[in-house]
């Protein structure tokens, strides 16, 4: 498979259903051609300011779809136009102050899982699927990929002290992460430690990327993340 | 009469003022031009980037004026005895182009203490000159919010209801017209944008915020340096509005052209001109151009009966109109027959994609006046973080979130920055200037940047993933606080009273 270089591609406003809600995404894919793969984003937390429009979330979105996959990314419930129990920062952040976590926060995973399947028989259930993650939304990425069958997996800037990621040992498809050198949030022998354990075919990038945010390196993500999927998607 | 004898000019510094300016000097008449030292520089200062700014865009050197060290707020203006006396001997006309542009009422009075107060002052010191001659810039708003059709003869027909900026100006008017022994000629533009020619401007008002919030909007970070061809990018935005509501905005260089014709033809003196076009644009024609220009869709005429649910995109927008809800909601047409009687070979240009196109070309490549931008008087951060923050901050529902102890530092560039150290402990937030180096975070930013976020024109997300502020310290605390920030940011009294502590001055 060839990923070609920039198309004309559109960008639609959806919504789609994910369990009781109706969440807003933005679907992008190239105008002409049909779609090498398509990819859900799953973008950082909500309490720090994570939704669609996010520069990484939305840079990916828009430069994958470029380069002639669909890519949907959206907002969890709650966020902007999707339905569901309102951010409250009031009420949360006095916990999620001390400990970095809010009730609930995991069970978004259900969110990504009906981005899946509202996304698959839109685009082609037989186009191979990649899931990428973004800061807090990496480790939503465990329970639909044991469960869905995904041909590539891209985690960006996993917060590896915060959340639980031992369940992506089970992961059978291909893994590719990529972190700043000074993500505040990382521990380098611990993300070493754990990415050795995995036993399927891997890659990790390292670089200064600013930090956790990777503001102004959009395009560079874009690059390394097409190159990884011209390898992997078959 | 005379203007062949020479003419008093008042605001040269606002938009227009620079563009008469450069007009009336181009003509070669003696000009005698108001100016007071401000924060951007000494009057002279000031007088010397005018007319650099009006050598180069008319690409010849210009004669120089006699500057008029002054201020409209000041007895007598504050001239001295010399530059009254040369007022007496050379001028015989006042060209009063000054004003406090602001659409909110400040605590120090103005825009009243400018517009009426310094209107008033101009004419007593023109009754003791023996000027009897005055040209008056007002605003085509002096007609408030009446309905309909609006004739250039007419001022006491429903007006002076508008906004402060547009009752000050319809009192201004009313000033003068019963100031005995005063034959004025009033302009009324409509809004004011940058030159035709040029694109350019000085200032970042009205049109251009919306401008620069359609930009934003359309952006694409991921887009940045790939080899993208241009795609629509559909927002999903609902606007509270039919579309068929109309503007009416004019180039800055027509307006000034029109007012120097005016000024040559004493036999049209003594009347008032609506400086407008014929045809007032609709919302409907303004989202087309923008459409096309910044290849965005998905705009929305919702009717003016409010949004339900409005999303975060929809409340930034909503709060970027705020300042000009009553503007945005008229339906005026202006009535310009005196104007094409008297100007029948000077139609105003066309508001179409060519002009805009031209417009957001210049305030591009000027950062919207981000870089150059050097307000006449800097906001007051300091007294804002001081002095109204604290007290805010003490009733705001974050008050109850903050952790017990924290101490974050701000760091703010430009024009009315500095550096400050908030100390919160027992719900009771302290602030003082200089940066401690103990803080566990410290945010920096530009002014503009800073000034855009308490005034409700960006988020601090939008603000930090579009890389305008950076954090030092404690990352994670640094995050979490900004998100606090923001949502004491987003309380709606905090905001007015942000912006009257703010308050910053344009075009005096």
């Amino acid at each position: 498979m060839s990923l070609p270089d920039a198309k004309s591609t559109v960008v639609e406003w959806v919504q789609f259903p994910a369990g009781l809600h109706l969440l807003e995404g933005e679907l992008a894919y190239a105008e002409e051609d049909h779609p090498l793969g398509v990819v859900v984003l799953a973008g950082s937390h909500p309490l720090l300011g994570g939704n669609m429009h996010n520069n990484v979330v939305r840079g990916l979105g828009d430069g994958l779809a470029e380069r002639g996959l669909a890519t949907l990314r959206f907002n969890y419930r709650g966020v902007g136009r999707s339905e569901g129990p309102s951010v409250d920062v009031a009420q949360h952040m006095a916990e999620f102050w001390e400990t970095s976590h809010v009730p609930g926060e995991m069970d978004l995973w259900r969110d990504v899982q009906g981005a899946v399947d509202f996304l698959r028989p839109v685009m082609g259930s037989a186009r191979p699927l990649v899931l990428i993650g973004y800061s807090f939304g990496c480790a939503l990425l465990s329970p639909v990929c044991l469960s869905e069958p995904v041909a590539a997996l891209v985690l960006i800037a996993p917060p590896l002290e915060k959340h639980d990621y031992t369940e992506f040992i089970r992961a059978k498809c291909p893994l590719l992460v990529i972190i700043s050198e000074d993500d505040f949030t990382m521990d380098p022998a611990r993300l070493q430690q754990w990415f050795d354990q995995l036993p399927v075919k891997k890659q990790l990038i390292q670089a200064r990327l600013d930090n956790h945010f990777f503001r102004g390196h959009e395009p560079w993500l874009v690059d390394i993340v097409s190159a990884f999927l011209k390898e992997h998607l078959q | 009469m005379g203007i062949l004898h020479g003419i008093l000019l008042t605001g040269a510094t606002g938009l227009l003022g620079r563009y008469l300016l450069r007009d009336l000097l181009a003509t070669g008449h003696p000009v005698g031009v108001l100016i007071r030292a401000g924060r951007d520089g000494t009057a002279k200062d000031r007088l010397n980037e005018l007319l650099a700014f009006g050598s180069e865009s008319l690409g010849r050197e210009l004669p120089r004026p006699v500057l008029l060290e002054g201020d409209l707020t000041a007895p007598g203006l504050g001239l001295g005895t010399a530059e009254r006396n040369w007022l007496a001997r050379e001028t015989r006309a006042v060209l009063h182009s000054a004003a406090y542009v602001s659409y909110q009422p400040a605590s120090d009075g103005e825009p009243w203490e400018t517009n009426v107060n310094g209107t008033w002052r101009l004419l007593e010191l023109c009754r003791s000159l023996g000027i009897t001659e005055v040209h008056h810039l007002s605003t085509a708003f002096v007609s408030g919010d009446r309905r309909g059709l609006v004739f250039e003869d007419e001022l006491d027909c429903g007006g002076g209801s508008g906004n402060a900026y547009e009752q000050s100006k319809f009192t201004a008017e009313q000033t003068i017209h019963a100031f005995p022994g005063i034959r004025a000629t009033i302009y009324r533009p409509s809004v004011i944008v940058g030159d035709s020619r040029s694109g350019y401007t000085s200032t970042y008002h009205h049109f251009y915020r919306f401008l620069e919030l359609g930009v934003r909007l359309s952006a694409r970070p991921g887009s940045a340096g790939t080899k993208s061809r241009p795609r629509r990018h559909s927002l999903a935005l609902r606007l509270p509005f039919t579309g068929e509501e109309t503007q009416n905005f004019v180039p800055v260089d027509w307006v000034s052209q029109g007012i120097i014709e005016l000024l040559h033809r004493p036999h049209r003196h003594g009347r008032t001109y609506h400086l407008v076009t014929e045809r007032s644009v609709r919302l409907r024609e303004i989202v087309a151009i923008l459409e096309d220009l910044l290849q965005i869709e998905g705009i929305y005429w919702v009717g003016p009966t409010g949004l339900p649910d409005p999303t975060s995109v929809e409340q930034l927008v909503l709060e970027q109109f705020q300042d000009y809800w009553s503007c945005l909601r008229n339906a005026l047409l202006f009535d310009c027959r005196n104007t094409r009687q008297a100007l029948p070979d000077l139609p105003p240009p066309s508001f179409d994609l060519e002009l805009v196109s031209r417009l957001l070309r210049f305030a591009r490549d000027d950062s919207w006046g981000r870089k150059r931008a050097r307000p006449s008087r800097a906001p007051d951060f300091g007294c804002y973080l001081e002095h109204v923050l604290p007290e805010q901050l003490r009733q705001s529902s974050v008050a109850s979130i903050l952790p017990r102890e924290l101490l974050f530092a701000l760091d703010i560039h430009g024009l009315g920055g500095g550096q400050w150290s908030c100390r919160w402990a027992d719900r009771m937030l302290s602030v003082q200037r200089g940066r401690t180096a103990d803080a566990d975070v410290t945010y920096r930013m530009e002014a503009a940047t800073f000034d855009a976020l308490v005034q409700g024109r960006e988020t601090t997300q939008q603000a930090f993933f579009e890389g305008r502020i950076d954090i030092d310290g404690d990352m994670e605390k640094g995050l979490k606080l900004a998100m606090l920030i923001e949502q004491f940011l987003a309380e709606r009294p905090q905001r007015s009273q942000a912006r009257e502590a703010l308050h910053v001055a344009a075009g005096r």
